[in-house]
Parts: structure tokens; sequence; C-alpha cells
């Protein structure tokens, strides 16, 4: 068994949001909920069009010696289900703004539930910005009156948007599982259209070129194949099979005779190797890799723990042979 | 599903095969993941690994044609009104090494009582004088089409007027250039007709036409589209970018909070904020707003 990092997308009942989880967990565990911010941005559609940047309110349940044991995070791409005209997360905040920088400077200085308008000028002022309010919205301008950020309230339900994130998980992985998605189905939880499950794998053992050869093989020549055995939820587009470049690259004549440092930098350089694929490389191939693991993404959500557990036992497998395979050429 | 989507998107097409061995250790790799995973039906790898060429067509030579076939050919093509140029397109189009196994196909062609793919050039250009093409439209059509020569001009209107069709409806108006070109940005933007016509439900347009050309003039004018469309993925959400702008716009055109508690009461919306969003959104696609007094 390997160990993982799971993460599943889930949605609340109407009325109730990702916060009753992870208090239902922390009661069990006997830990503690605290809440942080989650950043995340949508993709480029463009190049000229803008990103946009935003946080919302996310939870971490940690106990006492300070573990982290679950986090619970916003998913934009969790829609359907919602209803975009209700307002009933009344104390949640939502920071928009076109930098990143921006976002984890705000970060710092404003709680994401609950800040009350002196807060949001306090952070404004510290930043040396302006903060003009209207409603529930605040538009933070600098000097210049350029906006700057946009701190607003998070209507559209998206409180019941609860993506799972696991830690590190070792041979307690079923029983995780099963204590927290057991927990979300008595809470009501439901699984979303356009629900998936990512298990991401330390990414140090697929650093070779035979298990890099096998791991391009698996998931352009079989992409379809893995689909069907598991099951992948059709709504789910951010998906795809690595792109040809890549294939080509692990065909070459002198592939075999090439050190990981430079297999590393042509992957890099392939226009088409995003985070959105079936399987997600751009940290086993990056030079400072932010998280240092290899993600497949095709998984379908579940509220069964079961049906979880068996799907990764799949996804083992899948990672066993790639691995496997290349030990016996070693 | 979308993963051929994707592929066709994204990939480059291979220009040279791998060497045996690693065909072989790919095939091998394969046939034990799927295993493996107990599927049971072939691997495309080994699919394509056994299948056998397609034979080729044979193609026309000249000189497989007995020789007073092919005299009896070429004079029958001298008689046609049928000249050189035509040979060169003939060639083009049946895929023939020239303009000589052109006329003699052609030529064989005319004797057995067959008409040939296209008339001649000559008959094409007749048909421009006959319709009463002016010189003034023979200019815009050549400005157009990019034309070498009033002779070529007539020539390819010809064809126009052989077909019953008229030449000049070809060019669009500057209306319908500029929406060209916004359908270009569109599809340079990586959309297609299945957000064309998720957009076209979302602004309740008529026609995918339509939401192409609002598309690709939002695109050109650097503004966000709606939430649910974005090439490739019609997951992503653009809710929040889009409030975000739509806000920023409203502020932008000088109106307050004042006003967005009237327009709220006019829209019978909720929230003033509601109707920032709204009359933010309106002026982004340069729709008019309530008149709200001083």
């Amino acid at each position: 068994m390997h160990r993982v990092g799971i993460e599943v997308e889930l949605l609340a009942p109407v009325g109730s949001s990702r916060l009753e989880l992870a208090r239902a967990v922390a009661t069990e565990w006997d830990a503690d909920v605290r809440t942080s911010w989650h950043l995340d941005s949508e993709p480029a559609a463009h190049e000229q069009i803008k990103v946009f940047h935003h946080m919302t309110p996310a939870f971490d349940v940690v106990d006492q010696e300070g573990r982290q044991l679950l986090r619970l995070v916003d998913d934009i791409t969790i829609r359907h289900d919602l209803d975009p005209r209700r307002q009933t997360a009344e104390r949640w905040s939502r920071v928009v703004t076109d930098d990143p920088r921006f976002l984890r400077m705000l970060a710092t200085k404003l709680a994401p539930i609950g800040a009350s308008q002196a807060e949001v000028e306090a952070a404004a002022d510290s930043l040396g910005l302006e903060a003009a309010f209207h409603d529930a919205a605040a538009k933070l301008t600098d000097s210049s009156g350029a906006s700057v950020a946009l701190v607003a309230g998070m209507p559209g339900e998206r409180e019941r948007v609860c993506e799972i994130i696991s830690p590190p998980l070792g041979g307690g992985r079923n029983e995780w599982l099963e204590t927290v998605v057991g927990l979300a189905t008595q809470l009501g939880f439901t699984v979303p259209q356009e629900s998936a499950t990512h298990v991401h794998y330390d990414a140090a053992p697929f650093r070779n070129a035979e298990a890099f050869q096998r791991l391009v093989w698996t998931f352009t020549e079989h992409a379809e194949a893995l689909r069907a055995r598991f099951g992948t939820n059709p709504h789910c587009t951010r998906l795809g099979p690595l792109p040809q470049a890549v294939v080509d690259l692990v065909e070459r004549d002198d592939y075999e005779a090439m050190d990981w440092a430079t297999i590393a930098k042509e992957a890099r350089a392939i226009d088409g190797v995003t985070k959105y694929r079936d399987i997600n490389i751009m940290n086993l191939v990056a030079d400072a890799p932010v998280l240092d693991t290899v993600e497949v993404r095709t998984l379908p959500g579940s509220t069964s723990a079961q049906t979880l557990i068996d799907l990764v036992a799949m996804v083992d497998g899948v990672v066993d042979h790639v691995l496997g395979q290349a030990a016996q050429h070693a | 599903m979308t993963a051929t989507q994707n592929t066709a998107k994204g990939t480059n097409r291979r220009t040279t095969a791998p060497s045996t061995s690693v065909s072989v250790r790919k095939m091998a790799a394969g046939a034990a993941l799927l295993a493996m995973l107990g599927v049971t039906t072939a691997s495309p790898v080994l699919a394509r690994a056994n299948a056998t060429p397609a034979s080729a067509v044979a193609a026309f030579k000249s000189s497989d044609v007995e020789r007073t076939d092919r005299l009896d050919a070429v004079e029958a093509w001298k008689a046609s009104g049928y000249a050189y140029g035509d040979a060169e397109q003939l060639a083009l189009f049946w895929g023939l090494d020239g303009a000589f196994d052109a006329k003699v196909k052609a030529g064989g062609l005319l004797l057995d009582g067959y008409s040939l793919p296209f008339a001649s050039r000559a008959a094409a250009h007749q048909a421009s004088l006959d319709n009463g093409l002016s010189y003034a439209d023979a200019l815009t059509l050549a400005e157009y089409w990019g034309t070498d020569g009033n002779y070529e001009t007539k020539v390819k209107a010809g064809y126009y007027f052989l077909d019953g069709l008229d030449p000049l409806g070809s060019i669009p108006t500057p209306e319908e250039e500029q929406q060209y070109r916004q359908i270009d940005a569109y599809f340079e933007a990586g959309y297609d007709y299945d957000d064309a016509v998720v957009l076209a439900d979302i602004w309740g347009l008529e026609t995918e036409f339509e939401a192409k050309v609002k598309a690709g003039g939002l695109i050109k004018a650097e503004q966000p589209l709606p939430d649910g469309v974005a090439p490739f993925d019609h997951d992503t959400t653009f809710e929040i970018s889009e409030d975000f702008a739509a806000v920023d716009a409203f502020f932008d055109s000088g109106y307050d909070y004042d006003d967005a508690v009237q327009l709220a009461e006019i829209w019978g919306l909720e929230t003033p904020y509601d109707a920032k969003i709204t009359a933010g959104t309106k002026v982004l696609a340069e729709l008019p707003l309530p008149d709200l007094g001083a």
C-alpha cells in the first residue's frame, strides 16, 4: 500500500456547510477546528484575459499536537447543484484580485469569517490602501485610485462546497476514509455533479527514465481504458491524456541514455503539459516543486468509503505497474 | 467524454516511428497493465500493429496509355476550348504529375463523351463578359480576392456566374467583416461550437453565430465571459471575475451607492449589491441603464 494524499469533492446539504463536517470530525477525534484562507484561481482562458485570483474560508482540523488531520476547502469547479441567488453564509468573506501577491498579503491581515468593517479598514490601512464600503463589499484601492482587491461576501451557497483534503495517509488510510466520509454521509453530504477524487503519490520514485516512460505510456495509450475502469465522471472536463509530444520524448532513440534532469527539462518545455490532465506531472518535472507529488485526477467522487478505498487500491496497482516494471529492468 | 477533444487540441503529430525495441516494450507494458486492470479488449497499440496496410490506388500515367490513343486524346483536348491553364488546374485536381498527363486524361474523357470537373477558364471569362461585370466591380473583387490582374479576376468571377451566383455577394460588408474578425478572435481564444450554444443560452440569443460574434467582441476588448464558459473546460466558473469586473464598471461609470439603491428598487432586486452587478454587467455590454434623474 502506498502513502497517498486523497482529495474528494462533496457537497453539504442546503443550509449546511463544510464547517459542519469540520466540527463533526473534530469532535470525533477530540481535535480543534481552525479557520484559514484557501487561495485559488480560475485558469486563464486566453492569454489576454486576466486570471482572477480569490480566497475563501477553509477549515483545518488540528489535533492536540498541532498535526493537521483534515482540511476542507471550496472548489470552483463545483457549481451545478448550487443556487447562485441565495446569500446564506452571511459572515463569510471572499477576496478577489488579479494578483496572487495581494491575496497572500491580505490573508495575513483579514479574518475569513466575521471580519468587521473596522477590521477591513485597519487591514487596508496597514497596506497603504483605501477601503470604500458599499453594503457588504469593500473595494480596496491604492494611492493612485487603482483597484487592488475586492473584499466581498460569499453568495451562491458556496459554503456548501466541500473538498476534503487528507494529510499523507499510510496504513491508516482506510480508517481515515471511513471516519471522514462516514460522518459526511451522516450529515447528508452528497456527490455534486462535477465531483472528482484526486490521489497524490510521492514523486521521487518516478524520477527515472524507465518509470517516466511507463507513466507516460499508461496515461496516453491507456487513458481511455483507465477512465472506463475507474468510472471517471463525464462531467469533469479539466482532464485529458498527456500530449503526444511527451510520448515522442520518451520514445526518442536517445531517450534511455538521458539523465533525469534532461528529461524533466525537455518535458517542462512541452506545450500542453498542464495540471489539467488525467495525471498531473507538473511537480514531477518541476525544477523546484511546490508539492512533490504525482497526481491522478480521474477517479469519480463518492460518499461510500468502501468505493473510495477500492478505487485508490486500483490506482495503487497502476502505480505498482509503472514502478515495478522499471525495477525489473534496473 | 472529452479526452479526444483535449488530445486533438493539445498534440503535435509524430514525424518518426519509435524504434522496434521501444515498440515491443511498449506493447508488453500495455498488455501487462491491461491484464492487471482486468480489461479484456486489445490495446490500441496491439490493434494497430496487426493491421494490414491499405493498398494504394493506382495513379494515372499517360505513359501507360497506348500512343495512338494518346494522340487522339491530345487532339480532343486541343479542340475543346480548354487551354494550358486548365490542364494545370486539372493536374492538381486529379493529383497527377504534370499538365501533360492531365491533357491526356481529360482528352480521353472528352472522347468518351464525359464532361470535365470544371468549365474552362475561357468559358468562365466569357461568362463574366456575358453578365456585364463592370470594370469597377472587377477592381472591388480583385482587391477582396487578391487575384492577379483583370483577366484572372474575370475568370474567377466567371465561375461564380456559371454556378448561378453573384460574385459580389461573396464580399462581406464592413459590418460583416467586423463580425468575422470577432468570430476569428473567438476561435483563436480556443472556444468552440458547444461554448457558443451555452453562451447563446446565457445571453438569450437566437443563434450561435450571434453568440460567437458577441463573445469575440468581449474577448477583443479583454473582458471576461460569463460563468461556465471557458475553452476546453465547461466547468470553470467566471462568476467571481464577472462580479468583480461588473462592480468595477459600475463605479467607473460614475454611479454610486445611492444609484444602486434606486436601481435595486427599479429592478426589484434584493440588495443594492445585486443592482451593482446587474448594472455593471449592462455597462460592460453597452446596454442602457434606466434614467435615474439628477
